[in-house]
């Protein structure tokens, strides 16, 4: 039996989140399937990283349900954080570190974490974990929070648009070390990202989320499938109806 | 290690700069207490007042950074995403302030013993502990500041402005615990500073408390600052309006709107000089160490209609005998009135003149020198002071032909009104020495014994025209003009005989017999007219001059009698 045979790692349904007034995901459906690569994407304010931060018991929605790895992040959120890793769009690390104390601090707090994992993945991504937060670069901080989401082998990986403001070459680099190894490992992604061809280029099955539910769910060649034959995301987005403001 | 150790960790590690500067801001301030305080007791106690405001400033400045600053930088969200409960990230910011203020007093009081070793002595160094012992009962108080820190650093992510809150916040967390201590007093529930600390303590668990659910509510929806707020003010507010408006009316109800109220008891009287207006100060009956605020009210015994006059507040007292001032044509009643913040703090002096419209209250700028009864107008000047040697001296003066004697010895042996009496006859002093009470002429400088047996206790009249004598078997009462008797002796055996207060000049006396079942009776030494009252213990009794008495029977009713003990009217029936 394949992993994928098993039942979705991720699984919403009817899920609303409202801030106020203003409502951002409403009666929203989504399946992800074990050990998929899975984008969703959407234009800005869409609701991308609200849902992620459901999933990750960061918000609780006002409606519906969702289940992660067969748990309610709502009420078990530490437990559900404790098995999956998450890459936020933005994290702030204490700058007077270096990236090892910072990787020897969140590791204390994952019983799964593993040193051998650790080196593994800061070889991977060429990371020197001696140099202090203050002095990383961009793309060094991102590698580090990505060593700091992977170190304790989770079983699904979070990622709201790390790559973001990192040039092309870098951005090359981490997703294909990254991804190709997860992939082959049969782990499950969640990516949220605005980079089409990234997507286009990373991920197996696509979710577009517009008018505050999901849209189009699928493998990519069936969702993204050009007129002219081939895959081109980029003019099915364009084709969907626009959604409210950034969040 | 465990997960809470690791985030208190973390914290100390983020808060190192702080600490450090912390902890050299306080050795320079008790180095420089040493340098600029003479050494020994001086120097002591400064420190230990210092080391108690840096502690309480350290709180505030700790408690207030808790939360703003990493809420503020992501940091707080960037730990939230980590396998951790809500729960262990609030544990973790609570434990590191309890860590931070206790290393920070012991550093405090390490520097302390440091500097009192190189220039203090053992004595200075005892007195330091003292101070400092005793101002523990302040900790719960810190604990409330550092509660209300907290708080505020959870809806305002900025230090300084959490700190400026939480000072606001602190303050009226203490006012409300202070008003609740008085409610439950009034309530009648026994209160000692021990219940404080306890009130104190809780209303800082309780205020932790809504801070940790308001913190687990916002990371329902991490990083909306605004979800913590509504939580925390709505919490708060509720707190304050059913908490201090419930106590403030209980208050009220029990302390101004209450002369009926069975659990008021009448403290002290004074009538006005036509004898319709009679001025009363009351309280509320509270536990024994108990503390509850007096009021005065004056009763219109015409119309039998009553007026608050002053709430907290009493009647001025004669310095000297402990008597309200008279309320007479020369002198206005005057009223104390004091602040509602604390019951013994002055407010203002009123005025209160009865005239044929009523009453007519007003305010006076500073308290009144108005002169004692017991000071006859002959000895205008004689004082009181204390002696290099601690003991009293009582100067009388008669200026008129300019005499003066004094009369010393120890506290209380000098006391006007407890040994030494002046006679409504000029020049004429009594006073007792050596358990006799002799009769002084400052004129031709005799000296007589009126009284030769063993003179344990004299009380003077109202007047000051009379005293009561107790001696080991009997109790005389006694002219203060010559020392003659105004009455066969009472035996001390069968009763006890004490004055009844009274404006005017009018003497009379209330008999006591000793036993179950003992009477009391009323009688008045000039007239002769002697009768029976059913007292109700000590509260009160009034002569209203010519008017009759105002007493309180034994049912607590406050009753009007004539001179010859008929009733006239109940006045307040409870």
């Amino acid at each position: 039996m394949s992993r994928n045979d098993e039942g979705p790692v991720v699984s919403v349904k009817g899920l609303g989140v409202r801030f106020g007034r203003q409502t951002v995901l409403d009666g929203l459906d989504l399946d992800v399937r074990r050990g998929s690569v899975t984008a969703l994407v959407g234009r800005n304010g869409a609701g991308k990283s609200t849902l992620l931060r459901v999933l990750v018991g960061a918000l609780v929605p006002q409606a519906g349900s969702a289940r992660v790895l067969g748990l309610d992040p709502a009420r078990e959120g530490p437990r559900v954080r404790a098995r999956i890793g998450y890459v936020p769009d933005h994290i702030d690390v204490p700058s007077w570190m270096r990236g090892r104390d910072w990787l020897a601090f969140v590791g204390r707090f994952y019983a799964t974490w593993s040193a051998a994992e650790e080196r593994r993945w800061i070889d991977v991504l060429e990371l020197d974990e001696r140099t202090k937060v203050a002095e990383m670069s961009k793309g060094a901080r991102t590698k580090l929070a990505l060593v700091a989401a992977l170190a304790h082998a989770p079983e699904m990986l979070l990622l709201d648009e790390p790559f973001s403001g990192l040039d092309v070459g870098v951005r090359h680099a981490i997703t294909t070390a990254v991804l190709t190894s997860l992939r082959d490992e049969a782990r499950t992604v969640l990516l949220v990202s605005h980079s089409i061809p990234d997507v286009e280029r990373l991920a197996d099955r696509v979710a577009i989320l517009a008018g505050s539910r999901i849209e189009r769910t699928g493998d990519i060649e069936v969702v993204g499938r050009a007129e002219r034959g081939g895959v081109d995301l980029e003019m099915t987005l364009l084709a969907l109806p626009a959604t409210g403001g950034s969040r | 290690m465990s997960t809470l150790m690791t985030l208190v960790r973390l914290e100390a590690r983020e808060a190192r700069t702080s600490l450090f500067a912390a902890a050299c801001v306080t050795a320079a301030v008790l180095a420089a207490v040493h340098t600029f305080f003479p050494p020994d007791f001086a120097a002591a106690n400064a420190a230990a007042y210092s080391v108690a405001i840096l502690l309480a400033l350290w709180t505030l400045y700790f408690s207030a950074d808790s939360f703003a600053t990493d809420c503020a930088s992501g940091r707080m969200r960037t730990k939230s995403l980590l396998p951790v409960s809500a729960l262990a990230l609030w544990r973790a910011k609570v434990a590191f302030l309890a860590l931070t203020i206790f290393s920070l007093a012991a550093w405090a009081i390490a520097c302390e013993y440091a500097l009192q070793s190189a220039h203090g002595t053992p004595r200075s160094l005892a007195h330091f502990g003292e101070v400092l012992g005793s101002m523990w009962t302040g900790l719960p108080f810190l604990a409330l500041v550092a509660a209300a820190g907290v708080l505020c650093s959870l809806i305002v992510e900025s230090a300084l402005v959490a700190m400026m809150l939480a000072a606001i916040v602190g303050g009226a967390l203490a006012g409300l615990v202070l008003l609740l201590s008085r409610g439950l007093q009034l309530a009648g529930v026994e209160w000692s500073p021990t219940y404080w600390l306890f009130a104190t303590s809780s209303g800082a668990v309780l205020v932790l408390a809504f801070g940790a659910v308001a913190f687990a509510q916002g990371q329902r929806q991490l990083g909306l600052r605004r979800v913590r707020a509504r939580v925390v003010l709505v919490t708060l507010g509720a707190l304050v309006v059913t908490g201090g408006l419930g106590t403030a009316t209980e208050l009220y109800r029990r302390a101004v709107a209450g002369l009926e109220h069975p659990r008021t008891r009448f403290r002290a009287a004074t009538a006005s000089p036509d004898g319709r207006y009679i001025a009363l100060e009351v309280e509320a009956s509270v536990p024994y160490g108990a503390e509850a605020p007096h009021s005065v009210f004056v009763l219109d015994l015409e119309t039998r209609e009553h007026e608050v006059v002053a709430w907290p507040g009493m009647l001025l007292r004669d310095h000297w005998t402990g008597y309200p001032s008279p309320w007479d044509g020369a002198r206005t009643l005057r009223v104390a009135r004091f602040t509602l913040r604390d019951w013994n703090a002055l407010d203002e002096v009123v005025s209160v003149e009865a005239s044929e419209d009523g009453l007519d209250i007003t305010s006076t700028d500073s308290l009144p020198t108005s002169p004692s009864r017991l000071v006859p107008t002959w000895a205008d000047g004689t004082s009181s002071r204390k002696r290099p040697d601690g003991s009293n001296e009582l100067r009388v003066r008669w200026p008129a032909r300019g005499l003066e004697r004094s009369f010393a010895g120890d506290m209380p042996a000098t006391i006007l009104g407890h040994r030494i009496f002046l006679s409504a006859h000029a020049g004429r002093v009594l006073a007792v020495q050596d358990g006799t009470l002799r009769l002084f002429d400052l004129e031709d400088e005799s000296r007589a014994d009126v009284l030769a047996t063993g003179v344990t206790n004299v009380s003077p009249s109202p007047d000051g025209s009379a005293i009561l004598v107790r001696c080991e078997d009997t109790t005389s009462a006694l002219s203060t003009a010559d020392g003659s008797p105004l009455h066969e002796p009472w035996s001390n055996e069968r009763l006890s005989a004490s004055w009844v207060e009274s404006e005017g000049s009018s003497r009379t006396v209330v008999l006591r017999e000793f036993g179950r079942g003992g009477r009391e009776f009323v009688k008045d030494l000039d007239t002769g007219v002697q009768f029976e009252l059913a007292l109700g213990g000590h509260e009160l009794l009034h002569r209203l001059g010519d008017r009759g008495f105002v007493f309180v029977d034994c049912g607590g009713d406050l009753l009007w009698v004539d001179p010859r003990g008929e009733r006239i009217a109940v006045l307040v029936d409870r």
